[in-house]
């Protein structure tokens, strides 16, 4: 029997993707850590529960396309389980409630959508300050509110997406912050308007959504600090500084309940790194990305990358590449116009990175600030360490348990290695990605129906460079 | 109060008990675990190990386990990714962390 092609993620570029395959007959095996498919994009309210849609933000028609494929026969659909490792070339371990083994596929599809950008300032830690990512996954998945005034602020398009889809819902959004300034971004607008009319007339649609409730999105401010006692209670805004950061001047207090905040995507290209994919820094894509070819391959043979996951690009983008690695895995040639519209996306997308991208970057860190939530670690414990001369973000990490913490460092790392003045593009000084990709209970790892050792593959830029310790 | 509150129109499932720290709370079924303690009220779910400082619900899509809770039974698991369930006995996962 044929290997199945084996899909992590089951969102717009996983399903899209999947539906392809399915079409040519192709055995397929999706794996999503979440309970339902769809992504955080095509979030679905959880079972039993029902609502009047006008409210809420989900696109049904454009999931029910997407979903259509997890009927199909040759489809298998595994939630709530996790992508753990990559146990041999072509295989991957998963772990979940219903099993945990080893698949053995013809090819990977890594699809594994976005992350929030983590943007430490002081009292980001309180209860009540929320990732826009965490507030719309409330809305879309539960059909909930903050029961009281929310501000929303941050840095890229999410902003804007948050704070409409909040008040389209009925929550009191009493303020609304961006960073960057709103001329920075016209031009990647009139791009828009060429490339993807469609995605243009959605942000218009939130504009307006914000004016019909009388709420101004405020461009160049950015989070000062937050307080409150056991929770969050008030946020100071400033006008961004010439050097990043929030500027004395200027400054406004506003009481609140609930702060959302979003300073920007970053690709989710863990699993990449632990196959052991060459990776690279690119800012138009929003961050590390595994190296692709023209047909979505990583540098390993039949691992393909897609969707945020290779670079932040959202919905359309995610569905265009998911249908053309599928044509690739099947070895036809794409429909000529798929590809054309995928150009064209690809350009907007870098577009809109750049024009969102604030340089000096933004920093509203003070040393009393903490940077890894996990460990409780603050600035001044990080910054005046003496292994800090090493310049390696690996050595600080064994020297502070940086990041050793249950989010293995996803929530620290990418804020550190800026705050520290350590070099984002050194690739080769990050700590490694090891198994298990996300912590999972000891049993499932036990209870692998295909135990055998496990491979650990060497990052390929690892084996170049003699790491300081 | 960060508490969150259901959106006009929504209809919910049907009210099931279940206890967090040994307060006898309702949720309902359809709620995820975070859901349900957002709605009742606790913003917080835990206190970190380390400064003692009050963490809650943050990232909503299990990358950051602030919301963690431990589940008696099961252990320490994530209140954005679990289903609340019929009898929970929940506590905040303060030192198993």
């Amino acid at each position: 029997m044929e290997k199945p092609v084996l899909i992590i993620g089951a969102g717009p570029a996983g399903l899209a993707c999947a539906g392809v395959l399915a079409e040519a007959g192709r055995a397929v095996v999706l794996l999503d850590e979440n309970r339902q498919a769809g992504g955080q994009y095509h979030r679905q309210l959880a079972p039993g529960l029902d609502a009047d849609y006008r409210r809420l933000p989900h696109d049904r028609q454009g999931f029910a396309v997407l979903a259509g494929v997890l009927v199909q026969p040759n489809v298998r659909l595994l939630t709530a389980t996790t992508a753990w490792a990559a146990t041999a070339p072509g295989e991957v371990g998963y772990a979940g409630p219903d099993g945990s083994g080893r698949i053995a596929a013809s090819a990977v599809v890594l699809a594994t959508g976005a992350q929030d950008m983590p943007l430490p300032f002081p009292g980001w830690t309180l209860p009540g300050v929320i990732s826009a990512g965490g507030c719309l996954n409330m809305v879309k998945g539960q059909g909930m509110v903050p029961a009281g005034r929310v501000v929303v602020a941050g840095n890229g398009p999410l902003v804007l997406v948050a704070a409409a889809t909040l008040l389209k819902a009925g929550a009191n959004v009493v303020g609304v912050f961006e960073a960057q300034r709103s001329r920075r971004l016209l031009g990647a607008v009139w791009r828009g308007a060429l490339a993807a009319p469609g995605i243009l007339r959605q942000a218009l649609a939130y504009h307006a959504t914000l004016a019909r409730h009388g709420v101004a999105l405020r461009g160049g401010w950015m989070i000062a600090g937050a307080e409150g006692g056991d929770a969050f209670q008030t946020v100071t805004l400033a006008p961004v500084g010439t050097d990043g950061r929030p500027a004395m001047q200027g400054r406004r207090r506003i009481d609140a309940d609930v702060l959302v905040t979003g300073y920007g995507l970053l690709p989710g290209a863990e699993p990449a790194r632990l196959f052991g994919c060459a990776m690279r820094l690119d800012a138009g894509l929003n961050g590390l990305v595994p190296e692709r070819s023209d047909r979505f391959e990583t540098s390993l043979p039949g691992v393909y990358a897609v969707g945020d996951g290779a670079g932040i690009g959202g919905v359309r983008l995610a569905v265009a590449e998911g249908r053309l690695a599928a044509f690739a895995i099947l070895g036809r040639t794409p429909p000529p116009a798929e590809l054309v519209a995928w150009r064209r996306l690809d350009g907007f997308r870098r577009a809109l990175n750049l024009a969102y991208r604030c340089d000096p970057p933004l920093l509203a860190a003070t040393p009393d600030t903490v940077i890894c939530r996990c460990e409780a670690l603050r600035l001044s414990e990080l910054a005046g360490h003496p292994r800090l001369q090493a310049g390696s973000l690996n050595v600080v990490k064994t020297a502070t348990r940086l990041g050793m913490g249950r989010c293995q460092g996803r929530n620290c790392l990418p804020a550190a290695a800026q705050l520290l003045g350590l070099s984002p593009e050194d690739i080769a000084s990050r700590p490694r990605m090891r198994p298990p990709l996300r912590p999972i209970p000891l049993c499932q790892i036990a209870g692998d129906k295909d135990a055998r050792p496990v491979r650990e593959p060497d990052e390929p830029i690892l084996q170049h460079r003699n790491e300081p310790t | 109060m960060a508490d969150f509150r259901p959106i006009a129109g929504l209809r919910r499932g049907a009210p099931i008990p279940f206890t967090f720290d040994g307060r006898a709370l309702t949720g309902h079924q359809g709620d995820s675990i975070a859901a349900a303690l957002l709605a009742a009220g606790f913003a917080s779910q835990r206190v970190s190990p380390r400064d003692g400082a009050r963490r809650g619900y943050y990232c909503g899509m299990g990358q950051c386990w602030e919301c963690a809770v431990r589940l008696q039974g099961r252990g320490v698991l994530r209140a954005c990714m679990e289903p609340l369930t019929e009898g929970m006995v929940l506590f905040s996962a303060d030192k198993d962390i």
